[in-house]
């Protein structure tokens, strides 16, 4: 007999080995692009340059192997074959189209990657204190952290500046506000560091006090 | 030679036996059209710094100099003039026309009362607060006050804009919309520096610099000069 909710839990079992399959960028990448539009390899290949070629730099050959690997995973499917729609200078071929299943992994593994994982930043830090053995190292590398939050800062396109956010509807919407939570991951960051700051001068100089006006 | 060149400034402020280090030894560069950001906590020195840049404060040590020259000697002949520096608080507690307070600059320079209102009007325009023009100073909002002092301080086609914490108050919606004309006035040629206390204040900066317990981080210098477009802040219908 079922009991109630065990359809659920063999439903998100099954979306955390589906998770595991995705153990490269380039799978979910290419596996986001089967998504977006089902097309042939050729036609993966053309847009996942264009999307990703500035953060991934990978041959045809990666794709293709990342469309088997999905295959075999069951994440994507072959369509009949067809040459309708095939790009110009691409051999016709079957197209590839997503399946429930790899939507489901892939909106999965979209959610880890946003929630914050404390296993990494738990690394981070023993990375951190492996390097960071005095009070002045530990200001120097918050000094190098506080400059990358702000070179990040700096870089989140304003949303309703860019092209993209003009398009009308959810997509646009939702863009602006993974940019916002960004923002506000940052600013939680910065005031991480002026609150590191502090300690980290108190534990310093309990004798020569620093202080400024703004 | 750089729009503005502060080098190794220093500002203390005393108060008794207390002294207290506002701006230690900061250089900073800023050329033509370019934004710059500079994060900062409170107590930072943001402000002081912005200060120091705009000549309304002095540095103890160091230098200030705006197209050349020193701001110790020249100030008289540059602020409000080629350095607009916007004052919100100020603006808030003006009686008056909105309109009549964008101009006054102007009248300064003996322009007529036609003249400034009629240049009042067209920055209103400019910066997206042309609804306020006949409002009272003290019946505009956050995000209105910071467009309307941006106004204020584009009157006399200054090269330099200087704009402490533009976004603070201002509605979250509001934001990025004001951030977008600062760009929009360093695309036109006016260099812009401002200060944030949050990373939304920096996005699309060309520059981001962090300050904190009086000392910058970051580029002191642009990595390359910007080509400026030759036209002036409000000449054009260049409106967002």
């Amino acid at each position: 007999m079922a009991v109630p909710g065990e359809h659920m839990l063999e439903e998100q079992g099954a979306d955390r080995v589906d998770v595991a399959a995705l153990r490269s960028q380039v799978s979910c990448a290419v596996l986001g692009l089967v998504i977006e539009k089902p097309s042939h390899g050729y036609e993966i290949g053309l847009r996942f340059e264009r999307r990703f070629g500035e953060f991934l730099s990978v041959g045809r050959s990666a794709i293709y192997a990342a469309l088997a690997g999905l295959v075999e995973a069951k994440l994507i499917e072959k369509m009949a074959r067809s040459t309708t729609g095939v790009s110009q200078g691409a051999k016709p071929g079957a197209a590839y189209r997503a399946t429930a299943r790899g939507a489901r992994a892939y909106r999965a593994w979209l959610a880890e990657r946003v929630r914050n994982d404390p296993q990494r930043v738990q690394m981070l830090g023993r990375m951190t204190l492996a390097g960071v053995q005095s009070v002045q190292a530990a200001l120097d590398f918050i000094g190098r952290y506080e400059q990358q939050c702000v070179r990040e800062a700096q870089e989140l396109a304003q949303p309703i500046a860019s092209s993209e956010a003009h398009e009308k509807g959810v997509a646009g919407v939702i863009e602006r506000l993974l940019v916002e939570e960004r923002r506000r991951m940052i600013d939680a960051q910065l005031g991480w560091i002026t609150y590191a700051r502090a300690e980290l001068r108190a534990a310093k100089d309990g004798a020569v006090e620093v202080d400024t006006l703004q | 030679m750089s729009l503005l060149s502060i080098e190794h400034a220093t500002k203390r402020y005393r108060r008794g036996r207390l002294e207290r280090i506002a701006v230690r030894d900061v250089s900073l560069d800023i050329e033509p059209g370019e934004l710059v950001g500079v994060y900062g906590p409170r107590r930072s020195g943001r402000s002081t710094l912005l200060r120091l840049a705009a000549g309304i404060e002095r540095p103890e040590e160091g230098s200030v100099r705006f197209e050349g020259r020193d701001l110790a000697h020249d100030l008289n002949r540059v602020l409000g003039r080629r350095i607009g520096y916007c004052q919100m608080d100020f603006l808030t507690a003006r009686r008056g026309l909105v309109v009549e307070h964008v101009g006054a600059g102007l009248l300064a320079q003996r322009s007529s009362p036609r003249q400034a209102r009629r240049r009042g009007e067209e920055l209103l325009f400019r910066v997206g607060a042309e609804r306020c023009a006949k409002l009272e100073c003290d019946e505009l909002d956050s995000g209105e006050v910071a467009r309307v002092a941006i106004a204020s301080a584009l009157v006399t086609a200054p090269a330099l804009l200087v704009i402490d914490e533009p976004t603070s108050g201002v509605d979250p919606l509001e934001r990025d919309p004001l951030l977008n004309l600062l760009r929009s006035i360093a695309n036109e040629g006016t260099s812009v520096l401002m200060s944030a206390a949050d990373s939304q204040g920096l996005a699309g900066v060309d520059r981001a610099l962090a300050m904190d317990s009086g000392e910058l981080r970051g580029e002191a210098r642009a990595a390359h000069a910007r080509v400026v477009p030759l036209r002036s802040v409000g000449s054009g219908a260049g409106r967002l």
